[in-house]
Order: structure tokens, then sequence, then C-alpha cells
């Protein structure tokens, strides 16, 4: 009774579900969301796991963002790389990411990889695969060196090195041939460059830059844009209009500044007697 | 045909010197039929924050009427105005709401951030319909002209750029880029957001 | 034997009487003043702190923010400010209600929720809580100060069982008997806004148990219209223009120190 009725409850709203159906059934395909074509890897050396992502985004055939970010934080020494429906991976990191902390706060301890990864595999199968999230897992725990791979149906795997994303096959090839156990970590770094830059130049999905990651037991490293292959050159000429080229028929200005004067009188002196 | 089509318009909102603008056509159509050559989807949140809500003609306006709930909620309870940031991300969250059920909406937001020495630094932003949030450096685009605008822009833009060669920048970006689809157009409005003043105007563009 | 009667707020007593919200009242008639005075061009409200003492920190009420300490006043929407008397932690709830009810009537309506229709809301909420099971009553009652185009300016008073009435000039909280016959002698049916600033600060220093008035026992709002804009201008006061205010209408109080030095 005493509850207001504009209380937002937590969690997804169907208000929408009866209308979109209906333009579904009649016809009209439902609009694509942002999804990352993508390549992402993981794999472990000697002191650790290193993840790598690229930092293309699409929406269908057109690059929607060329630098974004596809490491997400989980925990100080826990990462994901996700791909798929961007904002799926996005706000499902996120929600893990803080229940992760609400979890080490409860227990006392520093939480596990393994954790983090039935979380994420229960919340995907609970949403039947319709949360579009494909990760890389990866971290550093009490067990040690950590690395999974999470589909977007809840199903999990956990090997030395992962690739996915639509530059999975491409990343992977360089993996199989590469990948040795106890690596160093300046080799499973430059392993893992070159993974990734097998997506961004073999699949048309993937661009942009590198972005890795390097997590041992005592330190995490974020490399965001480690290396940029595909740098814009500085543009041969300007294309800047004369002012006045646009001719405009309405103008109005709003001006921020208005004029006041306050006369203070005490208040803010301090008493110094 | 999809929904994203059925009434058209676009938006686009672009970086400058210590300013943003953000623009975009006036058209409402019902798919092929023009309707209206004064729709407005461009929102003012607060003095420094502008939000473009290019889509379907009938979550234009529920979307609106539920951010300025939001930031009013916020306002008040607040005491201070929505940062740029802040709303972007309240707008992401409240297009993830309905995740399963979509408005069909890809918001596109301008605005100035006050810095802690008092200045201001631009901000602008877009998301898809289920809120993936894109904080670009240069300039969004959004709408049923989104792919030509991303070729006009990204030829035309650079940095920079003064209030006044913003304001052709973008006008120019918009108006040729909606010459090109058959969805946008009828005119188009730009906003310019400064320190201390902004400036709106309305551009005269092709009929047909 | 009241006691039997006390328990529950939903069984009357055999005289006909609900006590709880007898006592709610009692609790108010303690509380620190609010008064209101209905203008032609606009509202004033003013109210007085309880929660004082140099060690509280007043930092963030001094710059930024709507003005005031939010203790007795509060912005219920752009068109209302309520003045609230009685306890604070019941207020705030009522306070957040109040504006989570005007924002929705904003998003069904798409216009500011009119002032009577606020206070309606919030006694049909005060009401439940004087009939159902096991609820205890607000021990809260408000000043609305607010303007919609159906009625103009508008001062309403409500009280914890849910009643509430429109005012052209009222008073609630400690002394409030005092103030209203004060008020009753005063008040001209024309009055205007500056003139209303006046009579609300001198009835409120002759209220107030403490001889002297200044910013850190008075909290000051004013609502009256915009010149350009035609939509209402809430005003709440920030505690070095209360007493710029206080200054200009010949109330401040005496600084001890300068006459000390003088003397």
């Amino acid at each position: 009774m005493a509850t207001s009725s504009v209380y937002t409850p937590a969690g997804f709203n169907f208000s929408n579900q009866i209308r979109n159906t209906f333009l579904q059934e009649r016809g009209v395909p439902l609009p694509k969301a942002t999804s990352t074509g993508t390549t992402i890897v993981g794999c472990l050396f000697k002191d650790g796991v290193v993840l790598g992502a690229d930092t293309r985004a699409t929406e269908g055939d057109i690059v929607a963002d060329k630098n974004c970010e596809k490491i997400h934080y989980i925990t100080d020494s826990i990462r994901c790389c996700g791909a798929g429906t961007a904002a799926d991976t996005e706000f499902t990191t996120a929600l893990i990411s803080s229940n992760m902390e609400l979890h080490g706060l409860s227990t006392g301890r520093k939480p596990q990889v393994v954790t983090a990864m039935t979380m994420l595999k229960q919340m995907l199968f609970r949403y039947q695969g319709h949360v579009g999230a494909a990760l890389v897992l990866g971290g550093v725990d009490a067990t040690g060196p950590q690395l999974f791979t999470i589909h977007p149906h809840g199903s999990t795997d956990k090997l030395p090195y992962v690739t996915m994303g639509s530059g999975s096959l491409a990343a992977m090839a360089v993996f199989e041939s590469g990948w040795q156990p106890n690596m160093t970590r300046d080799d499973a770094l430059n392993l893992v460059k070159a993974a990734v830059a097998a997506g961004i130049f073999n699949d048309l999905g993937s661009g942009s830059n590198i972005d890795a990651c390097i997590i041992t037991a005592t330190h995490t490293e974020m490399l965001r844009n480690v290396e940029t292959p595909n740098e814009r050159v500085q543009k041969e000429r300007r294309y800047v209009f004369r002012r006045g080229t646009t001719a405009w028929k309405t103008e109005s200005v709003r001006k921020l500044i208005v004029n006041e004067e306050t006369t203070i009188i005490g208040g803010d002196a301090m008493d110094t007697s | 045909m999809s929904i994203m089509e059925l009434n058209g318009g676009s938006v686009i909102a672009m970086v400058g010197k210590d300013c943003v603008a953000i623009a975009s056509d006036l058209r409402l159509g019902n798919q092929a039929l023009g309707l209206s050559s004064n729709f407005q989807r461009i929102f003012p949140v607060t003095d420094r924050i502008y939000v473009g809500l290019p889509g379907l003609g009938t979550d234009v306006h529920t979307l609106w009427e539920k951010f300025r709930f939001r930031v009013n909620m916020y306002t008040i309870k607040e005491e201070r105005e929505i940062e740029p940031e802040t709303f972007a991300h309240l707008v992401s969250s409240t297009l993830y709401e309905h995740r399963f059920g979509p408005y069909f909406i890809e918001p596109v937001i301008a605005g100035l951030a006050k810095t802690p020495s008092g200045g201001v630094k631009p901000f602008i932003a877009a998301t898809d319909l289920i809120g993936c949030l894109n904080f670009a450096k240069d300039f969004v685009v959004a709408g049923t002209a989104s792919s030509k605008l991303f070729g006009m822009a990204e030829g035309l833009w650079e940095p920079d750029l003064e209030p006044e060669d913003l304001f052709e920048t973008i006008s120019q970006a918009l108006m040729n880029a909606v010459d090109r689809d058959a969805y946008s157009g009828w005119g188009c409005v730009v906003h310019v957001i400064t320190k201390d003043k902004i400036v709106t105007r309305t551009l005269k563009g092709r009929m047909d | 034997m009241a006691r039997r009667y006390d328990s529950r707020t939903t069984i009357f007593s055999p005289e006909g009487r609900l006590y709880q919200i007898e006592y709610a009242m009692e609790a108010i008639s303690h509380a620190g003043t609010v008064l209101g005075v209905l203008a032609k061009d606009g509202v004033v409200l003013a109210a007085e702190k309880k929660v004082t003492g140099k060690l509280l920190d007043l930092s963030s009420t001094k710059e930024g923010g709507y003005g005031g300490s939010g203790e007795k006043i509060y912005l219920l929407n752009d068109n209302v400010i309520g003045g609230v008397a009685g306890l604070t932690a019941d207020a705030n709830s009522l306070v957040n209600y109040a504006r989570t009810a005007a924002q929705r009537h904003l998003l069904t309506y798409n216009e500011d929720i009119p002032v009577e229709l606020l206070a309606q809301r919030l006694c049909n909420l005060k009401q439940g809580y004087t009939q159902f099971g096991g609820l205890r009553p607000f021990g809260v009652s408000l000043l609305y100060a607010g303007y919609d185009p159906h009625y103009q300016f508008q001062l309403y008073h409500s009280d914890p069982s849910g009643n509430y009435s429109g005012w052209k000039a009222t008073c609630i909280g400690a002394n409030n008997g005092t103030a209203q016959s004060l008020l009753k002698q005063e008040y001209k049916d024309d009055i205007e806004v500056k003139d209303a600033i006046g009579l609300v600060l001198r009835t409120m220093s002759k209220t107030m148990d403490s001889t002297t008035l200044g910013s850190e026992k008075l909290e000051f709002a004013v609502l009256t219209l915009d010149e350009t804009t035609k939509r209402p201008k809430a005003k709440i006061y920030k505690p070095s223009e209360i007493d710029a205010l206080l200054a200009s209408e010949g109330l401040m109080k005496k600084d001890e120190d300068t006459e000390m030095k003088a003397a």
C-alpha cells in the first residue's frame, strides 16, 4: 500500500514484448543490436594468463565503434573478454563483477575464477541463449592460473589456450602452431598479439587495435591498445567549410549566463573573535 | 521493411573545441509517405545536455518522457544537475531493462561535462536499441541515414573545430547525408552547445 | 483507561477518539515552527530549524543544491515547495513519496501536478496509516506552497490524520496558536509578496523561542512566477541570502561583538 506505483523492480522489463511479437508476426523483422564480430583469445603461461581482444564493434556491415573495450573487469585478478551481442557482454560481466565483489566481502576471501565461471554459466543457461554473450574468462586465484570459455547457452570449457568470436578460427590457427606449455610472459604476450592480429587482418568482423591483459598471482596489467596497426594517417587536405556556407532559416540563442547580483552579508565570515 | 525505418529520421553529434553539436532532420513519415516536416526528435535534458532519439516515432515520446522522469528524480534527490556521462548510463540501463522487448530507438547524447577546475569538457555518446554504449571522441550517428552519415562525418570531421566551424561541418555532413536517404530530410535542426550559450538553427532542406 | 485503546491506531476509544493520531499531533506541536503566507503574486514559507550547533557541518548547504539545509523546507516539484513539521525521518519518506507522485503525474499527463492533487496524494497515504493494522501514523504535518494554472498560488496544510485544508496564512509546529492569531490580525487580502516576506519574518521573530533571528535558526523560501517564462519559480534561500534578507528587513540579530567593541 505504501509503495509508490512508479517503483521499478530490478531485472528485465517485458512490457513491450506483446507489441514487438505482434510486429514480428506481421512480418516486421526485429532490428539488430550492436554485436562484436570479434576476435577474443586467452592463453596460459608459466606464471599466469594472458587475455587478448580486438577493438571493433559492428552493426551488420557497419563499423559502429573503431576502438571499443572488450576486456571487462570482474575482480582485481579476474578479467573477462566478451564477444556476441555487445550490450549483453557489457551488462552480464558488470552484473557478475558486482556479485563477485559481494561474494568476496561475505566470504572474506579472494573469490575464485571458477566462481565467476559458475555464476556466468548459470545466468546464461537460465536465459537459454537469449542473452548472447560468448566469453573468455581468465584469472589467477588460490588454485593457480585459470582459463575458461563460456558459450551463450551456458556450456563451458577449461583449456590452456582458447579463442572465441568470428575471428576465432584465424586466432586458433596461430595458437595451434605456436603455443607451448610453460611459456614466458613475453612469449605468451607475443603469441596472443599474433593471434588477435590474425583475427584483425583475416576476419572482417574484427579490426582496429589490440588490447591485452596479463594476470599473474601478484599483479594485473591491462595493456589498452598495446598494438595499433591500423592508425589513421593525417588527412592531406582540410575540409572545413567557409563560415556562412550553410544558410539557416531561424536562429534562437539560449544564454546560460544570467545576470544576478547577490549581496552577501555575514554567513560565510569566520568568527575570529 | 524494418521497424526502425517505419518513421524515418536521423541524428548526428560531433565534438568541437570546448563545444559539442547535435543535429537531426525534421521528417516524420509513414514509410514512403511524409507526414510532418517539423518533428522534433532532439530534447534538452539539462542546460548543457541534449539527447536525440531517432527510431520509431511512438517510442521517441515514450522514451523521452521516461528519461525526463528519471532525470527529474535524479536532480531533485541529488540536488544537482546530472552529468552527461551519468545520463548516458541512465539511458543505457533504461534501454537494457527492456532487453527482451526493446524500444526501437538508438539514442545519441551530446553535452558538456564539468571539469574540477571549473571548465567544460565535450561529451558525446550513442547507444544501440538495447543500450550498448559507444563513447566516441569524434562523432556519433544514428537513424535511417546512419550509413551515409558515417561516410560524411568520417570525411569532413576534424579535431578542435570552433563552434562556428563545427556548425558548418555538422550541417553539411547531415544535409548531404539525408539528401541521399529517402526516409530522412525535410529540413534539419542543429544545436551547438558552448560554455555560455546554446545556438539552435533550423536549416532549409529538400522537400522531395 | 486510555491505555486499552492506545496500542492500535485502528481502534476507537469509547469517546470516539483515535489516540495515536492525537499523540502524533501532540508531537508536531513541539516541532520547529513552519509558517506560510499566501500573497497575490506568490507564496512565502519560513521554518524554524531545531537541529543547530556550531559542530554541525553545514558546508554543503552554503553553496550548490537548492539552498536550505534540508531539514524543514524541500522542493517537492517545479511548482510546489513543502515545509515539514514533526519527525524528520517520517518527513523524508513523505517528501520522497511526494516527489515521485509529482513526477508520476508529469509522466502520465505531461503537466505539472496541481497543488491540491499533490496534497490529496499524500493525504491518501497518511489516512491509510490511521486505519490499517499494525501501523503507526506519520508524525508529520506539511505546508504546501504551490502554483498551478487552475487556482494560481495556493497554500495547503495536511496533518497526520490525512485531513487537508487551504489557507491564506497558517502555521504549524510550536507556538502555532500565537502565530495564527498574529497572522489573523495582520493579514490583508491583497497582500503582495514583498509585504508577505516582512509579515512572515516578523511573525517568525515573535513566535520563535530564541530572541535573535539568523540563518542558523531559519529556513526561508518563496514561490513566484518567472516574468519571462510565466512558469513557477521556487527559490529556497541560502544561509547568506537569509542573513541579507533579515538585514534588509531590519530584523538581523544584534552582533554582540561589535556592540561590545563600540562600547
